[in-house]
């Protein structure tokens, strides 16, 4: 392997494939032995060289197919031919330079080795060391995998993750996998999770691949909307209430008003609770308020989301005390309507906000599935700018980058990338990583399923390709289908 | 003259390795990767004997242009063309590649033989027997006492080489087809400094004992006047595909043409060249030229068997760094760096050359 060309921070090598291989995301490390200095590289992608003449050969091979050609040549010609045809070009990154003398890695000073340099594969294990991160740095471990070109397993730590991280790719590339693993490293050094699962997949960790029990069976709390998750209303409170009733139900402004009212009345008599809520609606004067009211109250009836019984009803902090020793409560969101997604999401968030400001709970991780469906624009100047202060650490998961709010990516510690093939969507989140855009393109459009792209505090801003460990519970939901077969 | 068939062709290969004197350095030949060229130093190695063979000085241009009228009845069609490639001096001498392209257009099929590439190390030691070999040998030419010396230049050497291997695949494809019509690229020049006349008497025997007629066109004529002016486009402004037989207007001592000597355009936008023929017997001229042009297919005016021939024969750049591992590999040759004399001492105003 040689040194071609070098453009910017772009260094392009030349190699023989039938010698020698390298792939997407490999780290290679540059030498020039005289100086005892390095550069360590990063391949991002691969091509064919453009020899001029190929594109004549293979037309003419191609053009010709008619015509019988025999040929009658040294036959070790043609392997030498072959491999000419094949040479490549691995086009690389310089991420670091390397001190050979004090075996230290550096950021980049700008030097250039010469093309006699050794250009020599590198040991994913190697630079792990020199960037300290690794099980053997950490009090806080999670194991995610093996690095994809060395196998060298890769673990985060926790503390790292106490930020916003992302996790994007296309569906059915890995994402939720991955976040199951981040959720359970969680859970296995005591912290504890809120899920927004909007696909019902995290419930299913609560048993063995092989159906028995799973150790998380206790630590996995799922609370179903309308079944075994209703509140009170005077545990929502009036403002998360009359939110919801506006965003996601679109009361007008007159009715709102009325609504409030009428909530303000019965808080003084104490006489708050759902039927209340409706009996008084019904008494409303306005004939168009009172249906206002009234139908968008049937509909919140239906879902069964509010009990006036206290004791039918959950609290968050109930909830949580039963996993203090690491766990998660999972909101299954599936197949739920828009306003029951958006109501308990709210009033869940809101609670977690008033309850981590008064320190009634210690510092929580959040995992949001496409919260792009269920946030607003306050939720996410809240969730990134106060709740992370109050300790909400949260990680959202999405197939559809561009939907995730700027804040979210202008504040993004961690990024996680999954195979992805659209321009626009790896240009939204080009800002939330120290890396250039040619790079995460190559590189996300090359991933296979499983594999992913790490860059952010957890690598030290090193980009990092690993596959995905596979996990010992059971991680996929049920989808109903017509046919069962293929 | 031995009885010529493709076996030897094919044989050749082992020939060339087994004619391989031992070198231990190579400066390969630079090859420019940032464009695509067709590599055949035929065109650099023989240029002034081509020139010299294929240039027609004609008296005066009265001359009679006769229309070409297709003739559909088929006919088998064989084209032949070599090329060579310098692939890099040794210590010993120059290291070449040679390839032969045959190109048989029967009724229903094309197809096309590739024989070589021939790597040939060529050096003082050897040019005499490899010249021998192939004129003795091969062509059968019958010298009597008198030795004929090879060329003192190795870079000629390697072009006698490919003549005499062109030479014994065009005598190949005079009995490959039978009733057809052979094309060559050239002329019909016999007594030339590479090739005797008995060579290509013997070649036009062969190819009329087949009742094959032979076509020799030329890529590059001069065709001048006696006062030397030229006459490129002598038929550029005739809006048909025509020839005038020119034979009995030249000026020099016809001959060493043992064919006759024409300028022809086989389609109506095509270029001229210059064409000697052989027909056949019982047949003319102007049969042969409307035989082929109701049996070809034409590219600018040239015949697209011929073209094939030569794309098949012709090297490219990738090919010739190809041949280059090959040979370095093959002979565990030490590469060192190619001494360009104008890179050293006219930089920046000396180029790179292929």
């Amino acid at each position: 392997m040689q040194i071609y060309q070098k453009v910017g921070d772009e260094i392009i090598l030349l190699y023989n494939p039938s010698k020698e291989e390298v792939i997407v995301g490999e780290n290679l490390l540059i030498v020039d032995n005289s100086r005892m200095k390095g550069i360590l590289v990063q391949v991002f992608e691969q091509n064919l060289v453009e020899i001029p003449g190929i594109l004549e050969e293979l037309i003419r091979k191609e053009s010709s197919a008619q015509i019988r050609v025999q040929e009658h040549a040294p036959g070790e010609i043609q392997k030498f031919a072959i491999d000419l045809k094949n040479m490549k070009f691995a086009r690389t990154r310089v991420r670091k330079e390397v001190d050979l003398i004090k075996g230290e890695i550096l950021d980049w000073s700008g030097w250039v080795p010469d093309r006699s340099s050794e250009v020599k594969s590198i040991d994913d294990k190697w630079i792990l060391d020199k960037l300290k991160i690794g099980k053997d740095f950490y009090k806080n471990p999670i194991y995610l995998g093996k690095t994809n070109f060395s196998k060298n397993d890769f673990y985060i730590t926790a503390y790292n993750l106490q930020g916003i991280n992302v996790v994007v790719g296309k569906k059915g590339t890995g994402k939720s996998h991955l976040t199951k693993a981040l959720l359970l490293g969680l859970i296995d050094l005591g912290a504890i999770g809120i899920v927004f699962d909007i696909n019902d997949e995290y419930s299913a960790m609560t048993k063995t691949i092989e159906g028995k029990e799973s150790p998380y069976s206790k630590k996995l709390i799922t609370l179903d909307p309308g079944k075994n998750l209703k509140f009170t209303l005077d545990y929502v409170g009036r403002d998360v209430f009359i939110d919801v009733m506006t965003s996601a139900l679109k009361l007008p402004d007159i009715s709102t008003i009325e609504l409030m009212n009428i909530w303000d009345k019965l808080v003084q008599q104490n006489k708050l609770n759902f039927q209340n809520l409706i009996t008084e609606a019904n008494g409303v004067g306005n004939p168009n308020v009172r249906l206002a009211l009234i139908k968008r109250l049937n509909r919140i009836e239906e879902s069964k989301l509010f009990v006036d019984d206290p004791e039918q009803a959950i609290t968050l902090e109930k909830e949580i005390e039963k996993i203090t020793k690491g766990g998660a409560l999972i909101i299954n969101l599936k197949a739920k309507n828009i306003f029951t997604i958006y109501l308990v999401v709210q009033t869940i968030l809101s609670k977690m906000e008033s309850l981590l400001e008064e320190e009634k709970l210690k510092p929580m991780f959040f995992l949001a599935e496409e919260a792009h469906t269920y946030f607003t624009g306050t939720n996410w100047i809240d969730a990134i700018t106060r709740m992370r202060h109050l300790g909400t650490y949260q990680v959202y998961i999405t197939n559809t980058p561009t939907t995730l709010d700027e804040i979210v990516i202008r504040q993004t510690d961690n990024l996680f990338v999954f195979h992805l093939s659209e321009p626009k969507d790896i240009e939204h989140i080009i800002p939330a990583v120290k890396l250039e855009s040619e790079t995460v393109k190559k590189v996300a459009e090359a991933l296979p399923p499983r594999r992913c792209l790490v860059i952010g505090r957890v690598t030290e801003d090193y980009p990092f390709v690993i596959d995905v460990t596979s996990l010992e519970v059971q991680v996929a939901g049920e989808t109903k289908r017509f046919f069962k077969e293929p | 003259m031995n009885n010529l068939n493709k076996d030897i062709l094919k044989e050749l290969i082992k020939t060339f390795e087994n004619e391989f004197p031992e070198a231990r350095i190579i400066s390969p030949r630079i090859v420019q990767l940032d464009k695509f060229v067709y590599i055949n130093d035929e065109e650099l190695d023989k240029a002034e004997e081509l020139e010299h063979d294929e240039a027609l000085d004609l008296e005066n241009i009265d001359i009679t242009i006769k229309e070409i009228k297709p003739d559909y009845s088929f006919k088998p069609i064989v084209a032949i063309d070599t090329s060579s490639a310098k692939l890099g001096e040794t210590n010993k001498g120059i290291l070449a590649a040679i390839r032969v392209a045959i190109v048989v257009q029967e009724e229903n099929a094309t197809s096309v033989e590739k024989f070589g590439p021939y790597v040939v190390h060529v050096t003082s030691e050897n040019k005499q027997y490899l010249y021998d070999y192939f004129r003795q040998n091969l062509l059968g030419i019958k010298i009597g006492n008198k030795k004929i010396e090879a060329p003192l230049l190795l870079s000629k050497m390697v072009d006698r080489i490919r003549n005499a291997i062109e030479r014994i695949s065009q005598i190949i494809t005079c009995s490959i087809i039978k009733n057809g019509l052979v094309l060559w690229d050239g002329s019909l020049t016999g007594g030339t400094i590479d090739t005797p006349k008995e060579v290509i008497e013997k070649a036009i025997h062969i190819a009329h004992s087949n009742g094959n007629s032979i076509i020799a066109i030329s890529k590059k004529s001069w065709l001048r006047l006696a006062s030397g002016e030229q006459l490129v486009g002598l038929l550029d402004n005739v809006p048909k595909a025509c020839f005038v037989d020119v034979h009995d207007k030249l000026s020099a001592d016809t001959s060493r043409f043992l064919g006759r000597v024409h300028v022809a355009k086989f389609t109506v936008d095509g270029f001229s060249f210059r064409v000697d023929v052989s027909p056949s017997n019982g047949y003319t001229n102007e049969d042969v030229f409307s035989l082929l042009v109701g049996n070809s297919a034409f590219y600018n005016g040239y015949p697209e068997a011929l073209r094939l021939a030569h794309i098949h024969c012709y090297f490219t750049p990738s090919e010739v760094l190809t041949l280059q591992n090959y040979a370095i590999n093959k002979y565990n040759l030490e590469v060192t760096r190619t001494f360009d004399i104008r890179m050293h001492l006219f930089t920046p105003f000396g180029r790179k050359s292929i």
